[in-house]
């Protein structure tokens, strides 16, 4: 008689061994498994996951979702269909492809070190599925960004990013490695389980699938929605972990690490999906404004979630909310002025997407509308030169991203000294995140840093060499406009 | 001795890192700023520029950087009314 699956299911996902040979905190160390440390009889015993999965479920489960990408994928390049993507679309799918393909690889070594020290059986069952995860989401971006390097070479940066000097993949992987591919295995539970992935992916992955479905990318949405599926299951990590440390007094302590985790990702996520979103998607593509979808995924579910642990808001979440109407379009501006550092085009606001921007942003017009009338007429006046920055951007010594304007005339940047050091921070939350672990974070340098130490070149186009970008070819262009014709004429014999 | 500082300028939209000899005058922060900006804001487009420390402390135009109490890594900012 063939088991039921409730018969087996506990077998497959939970079974833990009493140690003889070794004491629990030999094979479980502190510096692994994360602090605070109890034993697993006292804490992690009813250690359990709302939606069970065996090994057989998953793969049968994956190999389904797998054939849905490819036979989209494969239906498409039939039809030749990605040579009628929009421009400014196809920049944000060479932005999203290099930012996160290779970090979901970081993904897997971190999900595998759930797998080895977390601190039970179910949980590690679900860290290593949540690892063949990762490997998958590394996959299917890679594959797609080579379908598309026949369209533009700089898709090469689906792969070279990650190991590149780029500004902003430095700040991606200041971000990837202190939330989880430097972190122990509860941290790393509560900083990407609970609050990255449950918190924030639903932006980068659903609302963008509905964006890519809008603008006729369908193998991008199904791509994007497949991994959000992936990501639903294993970050349910987190709940249990949160729940456990809550159960076992140490409260104050989860709070910390949800106050840092969202305030990281909500940096990263300004710069990947708040500037994507609102300036590279095409108008007829867009649903909600990245400040609605914030407001309706991220931070409606976010608090819910904090109330069934009874945690508070985090200290900074009026500054959070303000930001919503400014940080990214503050961003972006640097984004555009400093494109030369980009792998991938920025283009100025159009008309239509200026309208777009007045409607969702009351005070978009005010603030920002001026300066990009000032950037079009000092082009036309002296050409794309003027329309450049040169000075290099303040970097933050903790998200690594330049100090922006986040409000008009509140400057929220701030310093603070360390060991003898000045340390420059875009916000209070970032420097507050830095004192509290301030070993830990004092010997990263910034781009800054490394140019004033002499690791880097202190001529523009020898740092931009530096930070992987091949001139003009393999940077970031004005979308429309392209490059002044003298920059890629050749160069006359002598 | 040659300096790093962080200037943030009104209606500007990012900080941005600036090398000063800290026996400049602070007075001369303003213009630097500026012409190492973009080329949006053009040199002296702020008339009676008001230059404060991380504090909002009003800096003396006359005094030295270095007697300012503008150390490397140290932000200011540039306020005033635009010409």
């Amino acid at each position: 008689m063939a088991l039921s699956r409730d018969d087996w299911l506990d077998l497959a996902r939970k079974v833990d061994w009493s140690y003889r040979y070794a004491k629990e905190e030999e094979l479980f160390p502190e510096t692994m498994s994360g602090s605070p440390w109890f034993t697993h009889d006292q804490a992690w015993a009813d250690w359990s996951e709302v939606y069970r999965t065996a090994f057989s479920e998953y793969v049968r489960n994956q190999a389904n979702k797998d054939l849905s990408v490819l036979a989209v994928r494969d239906a498409l390049s039939k039809s030749a269909l990605n040579e009628h993507l929009d421009d400014g679309w196809l920049q944000l799918v060479k932005f999203h492809q290099g930012a996160f393909a290779l970090a979901e690889y970081a993904a897997v070594a971190a999900e595998l070190r759930m797998c080895r020290f977390g601190r039970d059986s179910a949980w590690r069952v679900m860290a290593n599925l949540g690892a063949l995860d990762e490997i998958r989401h590394t996959q299917i971006p890679l594959l797609l960004g080579h379908d598309l390097l026949g369209l533009d070479d700089n898709f090469d940066w689906t792969h070279k990013a990650f190991h590149t000097n780029n500004f902003l993949m430095i700040a991606a992987r200041h971000f990837f490695e202190d939330t989880f591919a430097a972190a122990n295995a509860i941290d790393m539970a509560v900083q990407l389980n609970f609050v990255l992935e449950t918190g924030f992916t639903n932006l980068q992955f659903m609302a963008l699938a509905a964006m890519a479905n809008r603008a006729n990318h369908h193998v991008f949405e199904k791509a994007l929605a497949s991994i959000q599926t992936d990501e639903a299951r294993h970050a349910q990590i987190g709940h249990p972990v949160l729940r456990t440390l809550i159960e076992q007094g140490a409260r104050e302590y989860a709070q910390y690490l949800v106050d840092k985790a969202w305030w990281r990702s909500w940096r990263i996520l300004i710069a990947t999906t708040g500037t994507a979103m609102e300036y590279l998607t095409p108008v007829t593509a867009r649903t909600r404004s990245f400040k609605e979808f914030t407001e309706e995924w991220v931070v409606q579910q976010f608090m819910r979630n904090l109330e069934e642990f009874d945690l508070d808001l985090p200290w900074f979440w009026d500054q959070f909310l303000g930001e919503l109407d400014y940080a990214h379009h503050s961003l972006q501006l640097v984004f555009y002025t400093y494109r030369p550092m980009l792998w991938f085009d920025e283009p100025i606001p159009s008309s239509s997407e200026r309208a777009w921007l007045r409607q969702k942003y009351p005070g978009w017009a005010e603030t920002y509308e001026p300066i990009w009338d000032r950037i079009e007429e000092a082009w036309k006046l002296h050409g794309e030169a003027a329309s450049l920055g040169y000075a290099l951007p303040a970097l933050c010594s903790l998200c690594q991203l330049p100090a922006v304007f986040v409000q008009p005339g509140a400057n929220t940047a701030c310093t603070l000294s360390f060991d003898g050091s000045t340390y420059l921070f875009c916000s209070e939350p970032c420097r507050w995140i830095f004192e509290q672990q301030s070993q830990r974070f004092s010997d990263h340098q910034t781009v800054l840093d490394r140019v004033l130490a002499g690791e880097a070149p202190s001529d523009m186009p020898g740092l931009l060499r530096w930070m992987g970008h091949e001139q003009p070819a393999a940077a970031g262009k004005d979308l429309r406009r392209g490059l002044d014709s003298w920059r890629v004429a050749p160069v006359p014999p002598a | 001795m040659l300096v790093h500082l962080y200037g943030f300028l009104q209606d500007d939209f990012v900080g941005r890192q600036i090398i000063v000899d800290d026996g400049q005058p602070v007075g001369t922060l303003s213009t630097q700023l500026q012409a190492w900006g973009p080329d949006l804001y053009p040199a002296a487009s702020i008339r009676d520029a008001e230059i404060t420390n991380e504090q909002g402390t009003l800096l003396n135009p006359s005094a030295t950087i270095l007697d300012s109490g503008l150390t490397p890594g140290a932000l200011f900012h540039v306020g005033g009314a635009r010409l």
